[in-house]
């Protein structure tokens, strides 16, 4: 038997045999450090003016974009976990098992933090200890209270009294998946009193009344009670967590109108192309969102760089273009190489068909942006958006290709690298 | 031992499981058949407490599953059909795990369940299916629960595993164990079983002895 917590040695044997994480891990840390490096000065020009009120409301959007995250990781470790269909056979340990992922979400969401203090550390020296209290405060806040919401949430789900509530809100989906999908929200709003009572603090306390040192403290006391409440309600919820998801999941697997699986993205242009239509119907049916974010993000820029702020956009889309060169990643994910050699298809034509896929759905990025830039006729933007836009659909298709080879993930990760450095350029270009 | 009511599961328009009524007690050994899609792993499913039914309810002892269902994992040992490991521990660590949830010392009767010899020390995700199940199986059976269910458990097992895993099965009845093997293997039951439930299009039509095999075969 394990002497320790056995989630805990788990996890620690899951860091120490799949090294790719810890790679990964390094290279989200280099990715924080160079964001926080290319934000810290513009958040700190933004603070020379208005100065008390503008750094109360970045701190306290701050503390709210931190206790989202935590929120949405919460439900991932809580509700969602990956391996509930390994543990989840068996009896579980709730209150070892809630610590076990808290701690894991700790080590994963400290990238968060890292990034937060890192934009904000061109602020004044001697503001920055306050700030920096601020932020972990709210970090450790909203993980508590994150626990607290999610647990709360399968209560939520299954009792009467509020089924009247759920059924008003719920929309298309089940009474279920409402009380999940508001659970973030609530953990948000609960956190939100305290976050504007201790984002005012720590201006007052920057300001040198330090009698208001201890209303810093309130996202943490939230939090703490969140987490009180997690551990009360374990026993009884965490597991039916599980059978409530295999619910929601059996909901959606039922499908009312059969056509809505039948029509595909863009199916027409691979009519002749049985690789290419599968690799389409792979990608609409299980990356959806992908390829609607990738549209919806590509409208947002594109509004960006109509209001002027192209700078921004181009910064969005450095984030965009390094994650989307590992979508080969994803769509190989769901391919089933033993039938690729079995039937005989050379790499180089699995290649061909992810490659085609690829630059259809990243142009849900590129036409929008390209649209605007073109109404605007402005010539600098056509290099400053095509030359990166281009640089990652490249560098997205040679990551196909080693994907497909079945490389080692660091030449992806060098890829996500030569991408975000494509843009950064030309970012730095334009400036 | 484990008391089902009117059991039903419906999802949308579908009924999976429509009203079942059994009873099973300690000494069972229940093979449950069915053919595919005929609601057996939805049952299963409800049965561990991995499913919330729609209607009905499931008993073990005086426990409601819906309402505790960790009662159900405490005292059930339960291999699915596609059962999932951690695949970055070995076969001894994973037993090791197990032993630590279950508040048992069994680990080396859980390694001589496996048989995987000294392939217990190496990696699961190096494991080919059938050690895979056997690792399963050896997962469910370590801390010798009063339930055991195996929804086609023996599935892809050589026929010599097969045999000496049922021995171990039958082993676990004379011990009081309720046994539920849900498997198209018809030959495995008729040596086994003391109790045949055959289900189709989520009704159960048959809950009869193993003398009733024989008219279960002839409408599969």
């Amino acid at each position: 038997m394990f002497s320790i917590n056995p989630y805990t040695a788990v996890a620690r044997y899951k860091r120490k045999r799949t090294p790719y994480i810890r790679l990964m891990w390094v290279m989200q840390l280099v990715l924080v450090l160079v964001v926080a490096f290319l934000l810290r000065e513009p958040l700190s020009i933004y603070l020379l003016s208005n100065t008390a009120h503008r750094l109360e409301q970045l701190l306290f959007r701050t503390g709210a974009v931190l206790v989202a995250f935590t929120a949405l990781q919460t439900y991932g470790g809580v509700v969602r976990h990956p391996e509930r269909s390994i543990f989840g056979v068996h009896p579980v340990l709730s209150t070892s098992f809630l610590k076990t992922v808290a701690v894991e979400q700790a080590r994963h969401s400290l990238l968060v933090v890292v990034l937060a203090i890192g934009i904000w550390s061109a602020v004044p020296q001697p503001w920055l200890p306050w700030i920096g209290t601020f932020i972990v405060l709210s970090w450790l806040g909203g993980i508590g209270a994150g626990y607290g919401v999610h647990l709360g949430s399968v209560w939520a789900a299954r009792t009467p009294m509020l089924h009247g509530v759920l059924d008003l809100i719920r929309g298309q989906n089940p009474r279920e998946q409402a009380a999940f999908i508001y659970a973030p929200g609530v953990a948000l709003g609960g956190m939100g009193l305290s976050l504007i009572l201790a984002s005012g603090a720590t201006r007052l306390v920057i300001d040198g009344r330090m009698s208001f040192a201890g209303w810093m403290i309130l996202p943490l006391l939230v939090g703490a009670g969140g987490w009180w409440t997690a551990m009360r309600l374990a026993d009884q919820y965490l597991i039916r967590a599980g059978m409530v998801l295999s619910d929601i999941d059996a909901h959606w697997g039922v499908l009312e109108n059969g056509e809505e699986d039948n029509s595909v993205y863009l199916e027409w242009l691979a009519q002749n192309n049985p690789q290419r239509l599968r690799l389409l119907r792979n990608s609409w049916r299980l990356h959806r969102w992908i390829t609607l974010g990738l549209w919806a993000m590509g409208c947002v820029m594109a509004l960006m760089i109509w209001v002027e702020s192209a700078s921004a956009a181009m910064l969005t889309g450095a984030v965009l273009g390094s994650v989307y060169t590992l979508y080969p990643n994803r769509l190989l994910a769901s391919e089933p190489q033993w039938l690729q050699w079995s039937l005989g298809i050379e790499d180089r034509f699995q290649w061909k068909s992810i490659s085609e896929v690829m630059v259809l759905v990243w142009m849900g990025l590129c036409i929008p942006c390209l649209f605007v830039v073109w109404l605007l006729g402005t010539e600098g933007l056509w290099l400053s958006f095509g030359v990166p836009m281009l640089g990652t659909m490249m560098v997205s298709l040679l990551n196909g290709w080693w994907a497909v080879k079945h490389k080692s993930p660091v030449f992806q990760m060098l890829g996500v690298m030569i991408s975000s450095m494509i843009w950064m350029t030309m970012w730095f270009w334009m400036s | 031992m484990i008391e089902v009511k009117n059991l039903e599961k419906h999802y949308g328009r579908v009924q999976a499981v429509k009203g079942l009524n059994f009873t099973l007690n300690p000494g069972d050994f229940v093979g449950f058949i069915g053919g595919n899609g005929a609601g057996k792993s939805t049952t299963i499913k409800m049965l561990t407490g991995q499913l919330i039914p729609t209607a009905g309810s499931i008993r073990i002892g005086e426990v409601d599953i819906v309402d505790k269902p960790q009662v159900a994992r405490e005292k059930i040992g339960y291999v699915p059909e596609f059962p999932d490991l951690y695949t970055y521990l070995t076969g001894r660590e994973m037993l090791e795990f197990v032993c630590s949830v279950r508040q048992s010392d069994s680990v080396a009767r859980g390694i001589d369940i496996a048989g995987l010899g000294t392939d217990i020390d190496r990696l699961i995700r190096e494991y080919s299916q059938g050690m895979r199940r056997k690792m399963a199986i050896a997962c469910a059976l370590v801390a010798s629960p009063p339930i055991l269910i195996l929804d086609e458990a023996l599935n892809g097992l050589d026929p010599s595993s097969v045999k000496r895993i049922t021995n171990i099965l039958e082993l676990e009845r004379e011990k009081g164990t309720c046994i539920v093997l849900s498997t198209h293997v018809l030959d495995t039951l008729e040596k086994r079983a003391t109790r045949l439930l055959y289900i189709d299009q989520g009704e159960l039509i048959s809950d009869c002895g193993i003398d009733g095999l024989s008219d279960i075969r002839e409408r599969l």
